[in-house]
């Protein structure tokens, strides 16, 4: 495994701030958002359930707000074709389809559940506590895997039938089969025996390359992996000050936005090499980030922080990166999504409002 | 290692935090629940108590297991507590916000690694601020010890929890006689003789210590009127809780040195420090709280004509005060 260090460089020029629209007003905290894939619906988490904005012209028009009130939600997340969405309350994930009908509710053991779609099937994986599973859109166990022996702080899938959990100690990669195997505690699919990559301290959160083959691993002894999944080689860019919990990919694969609680920065790669042997630092003053969304076809990636600002930066093929707008969100920001198209932000706040920033 | 941090908030609108330590049986959860219904959230511990904690749940409360993670292989002071770091960044979010997070540590658990916690997880630090800890006493457990010739404390960890206090509240009182809470009271302030000590009349929600762990609290460290004797813990001359007094002025390294010394190197554990620290070239106190070896720091008033000295309070086990009382006069310059 090659390393590689971090170091600081002087950040852009401050950009302008750029108007921006409420789309909707929620209880108290936004603590997620998703457009669905085709860019219809935007969903909302908030301490009332999911509120579901209707979006054409790119996001820039809403429609009316409807709210599905499914208790408390931490993560939303749509499955890939659009047709279902996970909402993930602190011990419950329910299902909700497009339509907005509530499908299933299902409990976990454990608070503060992780969920993902299966990119090839209508399945989504729920890790909970020391417990993995899988589930089909109505709430029923397609196949439950056998005791971890450690928790799960989040999955992510790495391609067709090939899940990734991240793990204290390392990533456990499980392969999901088709076949119903007896004894396997579910009637529908099997694991396979579990592939393990070491990694020292916890892993805290993942991100999947596009393109799959290769998984990004923050970890809370500030360092990042990026592990291929296929020969386990990974590379480790180490010396951020605390914890890594942060990851965002470039839609072509080729960068890595990396936050931790006090600087953003993006890396450069090619496979598990990183190209220019240090990253980009976003900004020179310090900032304490709270989300990083990469746009979902150009070099922009946006940060949000507790200071209630979103800054928006284009990230170079050589040299420093350039902030290039700047929007006051009035309250600390909790979640950002880009519009499928490229052309809005979704920005939810600690004070409640979800905004549409034409930023793209 | 020293991580010096400053604390600079100016306006500061986290949560507080509350850490509620005591053995098993000293009714920890009970008063959670007295006072969860003042507007506070509470994370309960299942810590090593077992899966049995899990009817907190019952009452809205949120209890997770407890979960250790070294930020750095084989180095316990570099170690968080996850479940915390996971937890409560949501809980401070919620709507409406809670007045106040009071954080469980199990009879087992340790004090110091869940305060340190939240100095040391700089995630958790935008959201929450470490703000007091209170442990319980069961008394009449204790005078049952005591009458039997025991050891009031069944573990070096219920140690730790009343060491680690800004208040101690000694619970079921009631049951005991005038003379028996008399004993009670004096064990409880052989440990850690600077609390405040309470009895908790189980009428309402006790009042909780606050500010302990930041500028407010630390600067009336200067006013503490010094016990002599120090505190024995133990027949051996080690103290739990002691204060440490030197005139003149120290260089920061030099402080910063002597308590990596403290934790290191004199086979005690340093649990908790604060105090006023004269700083060379400083003219205003400095002000200092920490956890094992992470420090906040504060300017605080200015020394003007004052004489300088430096005091700082010590918690922690086995610590050989007069020892460590040297070698800081040994670097501090009049």
């Amino acid at each position: 495994m090659s390393t590689a260090q971090r170091r600081s460089r002087p950040g852009g020029r401050p950009g302008g701030t750029t108007a921006h629209r409420e789309l909707a007003r929620l209880a108290g905290a936004v603590t997620a958002l998703e457009w669905s894939p085709r860019g219809e619906q935007l969903a909302a988490g908030g301490p009332d359930g999911v509120v579901m904005v209707g979006a054409s012209g790119g996001g820039r028009r809403a429609e009316p707000v409807r709210t599905h009130e499914v208790g408390r939600v931490r993560a939303v997340t749509w499955s890939g074709g659009g047709t279902w969405l996970a909402a993930v309350g602190d011990q419950e994930v329910t299902m909700i389809d497009s339509g907005g009908e509530v499908l299933a509710a299902m409990g976990t053991r454990a608070w503060g559940p992780v969920v993902a779609w299966a990119p090839d099937r209508p399945a989504l994986a729920v890790g909970s506590g020391q417990d993995l599973a899988v589930v089909d859109p109505s709430g029923r166990l397609v196949l439950e895997h056998p005791w971890l022996g450690a928790g799960v702080n989040d999955l992510v899938w790495v391609g067709a039938g090939c899940l990734a959990v991240a793990m204290r100690g390392g990533l456990m990669l499980v392969a999901v089969g088709d076949r119903a195997v007896p004894g396997s505690g579910g009637p529908g699919g099997h694991t396979e025996a579990p592939g393990w990559i070491d990694i020292a301290g916890l892993v805290t959160t993942l991100a999947a390359a596009p393109g799959g083959g290769r998984v990004a691993a923050g970890n809370i002894d500030g360092s990042v992996r990026v592990v291929c999944t296929i020969t386990n080689e990974a590379v480790e860019m180490t010396d951020y000050d605390s914890t890594v919990d942060l990851l965002a990919w470039q839609a072509d694969g080729r960068r890595l936005a990396v936050a931790s609680a006090d600087e953003a920065t993006v890396w450069e790669l090619d496979g598990i090499e990183v190209v220019s042997g240090e990253p980009v630092l976003l900004g020179n003053e310090p900032c304490q980030p709270t989300t990083v969304t990469f746009h979902p076809t150009d070099s922009l990636v946006a940060v949000g922080d507790t200071a209630g600002s979103v800054a928006l930066w284009s990230i170079p093929s050589e040299g420093d990166a350039v902030e290039v707008a700047t929007l006051a969100a009035g309250a600390e920001v909790t979640a950002t999504a880009w519009h499928p198209g490229g052309t809005t932000l979704a920005v939810g706040t600690a004070a409640g409002r979800v905004l549409a920033w034409a930023a793209g | 290692m020293i991580d010096p941090t400053r604390g600079t908030l100016s306006r500061d609108n986290r949560v507080p935090v509350t850490l509620v330590a005591g053995w098993l049986g000293a009714g920890k959860s009970a008063l959670a629940r007295r006072l969860a219904s003042d507007g506070a959230a509470w994370v309960g511990s299942w810590g090593w108590e077992g899966p049995g904690a899990r009817d907190d749940t019952a009452s809205g409360e949120l209890a997770i297991e407890e979960e250790v993670a070294e930020r750095r292989a084989g180095c316990a002071c570099c170690a968080v507590r996850w479940d915390l770091v996971r937890s409560l960044p949501s809980l401070a979010l919620r709507s409406p916000a809670p007045s106040r997070i009071l954080v469980e540590v199990g009879a087992l658990s340790d004090v110091a690694l869940a305060g340190g916690t939240m100095l040391r997880e700089r995630r958790l630090r935008h959201r929450v601020r470490l703000d007091g800890a209170i442990a319980l006493v069961d008394g009449p457990a204790v005078a049952c010890r005591l009458a039997a010739g025991q050891d009031p404390w069944p573990h070096p960890r219920a140690w730790d929890h009343l060491a680690f206090a800004d208040s101690i509240l000694v619970g079921r009182a009631c049951r005991l006689s005038t003379a028996a809470v008399d004993e009670v009271l004096e064990v409880v302030a052989q440990v850690n003789p600077l609390a405040e000590v309470r009895i908790d009349s189980g009428d309402g929600a006790p009042e909780l210590p606050t500010g302990g762990f930041g500028a407010a609290g630390v600067a009336k460290v200067e006013a503490i009127e010094v016990p002599r004797p120090p505190s024995r813990a133990r027949e051996g001359g080690v103290a739990m809780v002691d204060v440490v007094d030197v005139a003149g002025e120290l260089e920061w390294d030099d402080l910063v040195g002597w308590l990596n010394r403290v934790h290191r190197e004199t086979g005690g554990e340093l649990l908790r420090a604060r105090g006023v620290v004269a700083v060379r070239g400083d003219d205003r106190r400095r002000l200092v709280s920490g956890v094992r070896t992470m420090l906040d720091q504060w300017a605080g008033r200015p020394w003007a004509g004052a004489s300088r000295g430096s005091r700082l309070v010590l918690a922690g086990r086995d610590l050989p005060v007069e020892v460590l009382q040297d070698a800081l006069a040994a670097v501090s310059r009049t």
